[in-house]
């Protein structure tokens, strides 16, 4: 669907965003590709809202409306991915994987793209035996600002761990 | 899934805002919010209690000024369906781009415009 206006009333699970120098850190450096986050929520509203904020902020964002397509589009090879953001929760029909069931595919799977987390404290309770497993949780409502800080932060641990495994080994 | 991620990017890189539905009951969230829709392109074929074509008949009737474009893997479907326009899959993306802004009643640099306009929100 294409609709030519931001949305009137952002939904009551993020409060309005503000871009301000938002832009930086959403790439490597200037003149390189924009880094791309998947975006895992079943909420549509929600979703939509995050995504064009994101990609206000210069990210790339792919849109995942359940766990099972973001495993798709991981396993896809044509998609390159640098970070997941995913709702801890993800109510789907049926009983599908949860946001820690993929969290926990990813940590197996594809180790080098970082995931973020997010949930009510309810759940962050609930589930608090896998936390250290799946990453730490972002609290929902989303305050965009702390959003765009752990999305830089989780890629920036991502490059550091990439740098330091490419150094050569110290001679003994 | 791949299809509608692809159609987006390539909408998007066009100049368009795009608001990605999963199904047909994502698409009515979203047409029953205060968001302004203008053009919807769906496909006939759609997990969720709606096909595209009953998604595009209630558009149809309960918003009649939403332009509907409509594809489809059946090449039997008749091009006279619930939609303004019909692109039998694989379409041509430069195609449905210059079909939707034909109907969408903008030039090239119209849907340029309103990307300008969106990023330069509050």
């Amino acid at each position: 669907m294409i609709e030519n206006s931001t949305p009137e009333n952002s939904p009551s699970e993020m409060s309005t965003p503000e871009i301000s120098d938002a832009r930086k850190g959403a790439s490597d450096a200037q003149g390189e590709e924009p880094r791309t986050i998947l975006a895992v929520e079943n909420d549509i509203l929600i979703r939509l809202t995050i995504s064009a904020y994101l990609r206000d902020c210069g990210y790339r964002v792919i849109e995942a409306v359940s766990a099972e397509e973001a495993l798709i589009i991981l396993r896809e090879p044509g998609l390159h991915v640098d970070i997941v953001l995913c709702d801890a929760v993800l109510a789907g029909e049926g009983g599908g994987m949860d946001g820690f069931a993929l969290a926990r595919w990813i940590r197996a799977n594809r180790p080098d793209i970082p995931t973020i987390l997010a949930g009510s404290a309810a759940r962050a309770a609930e589930k608090a035996a896998d936390l250290c497993e799946a990453g730490p949780l972002l609290s929902k409502p989303y305050e965009p600002q702390i959003l765009l800080d752990r999305v830089k932060q989780r890629l920036a641990e991502r490059a550091r761990v990439a740098h330091d495994s490419a150094k050569p080994e110290p001679p003994r | 899934m791949l299809l509608r991620l692809a159609a987006a990017d390539e909408l998007m890189a066009a100049g368009f805002h795009v608001i990605q539905a999963g199904s047909a009951d994502e698409a009515m969230s979203v047409l029953g919010s205060s968001m302004a829709v203008d053009l919807m392109l769906t496909d006939v074929r759609m997990p969720g209690s709606l096909d595209g074509l009953a998604l595009a008949r209630h558009v149809r009737g309960a918003w009649p000024a939403i332009k509907i474009v409509v594809v489809s893997g059946d090449y039997t479907m008749a091009p006279d369906g619930p939609g303004d326009a019909f692109f039998p899959k694989p379409y041509d993306a430069a195609a449905v781009i210059r079909r939707i802004r034909h109907l969408l009643d903008i030039g090239e640099q119209g849907a340029q415009d309103t990307r300008s306009d969106r990023s330069e929100a509050p």
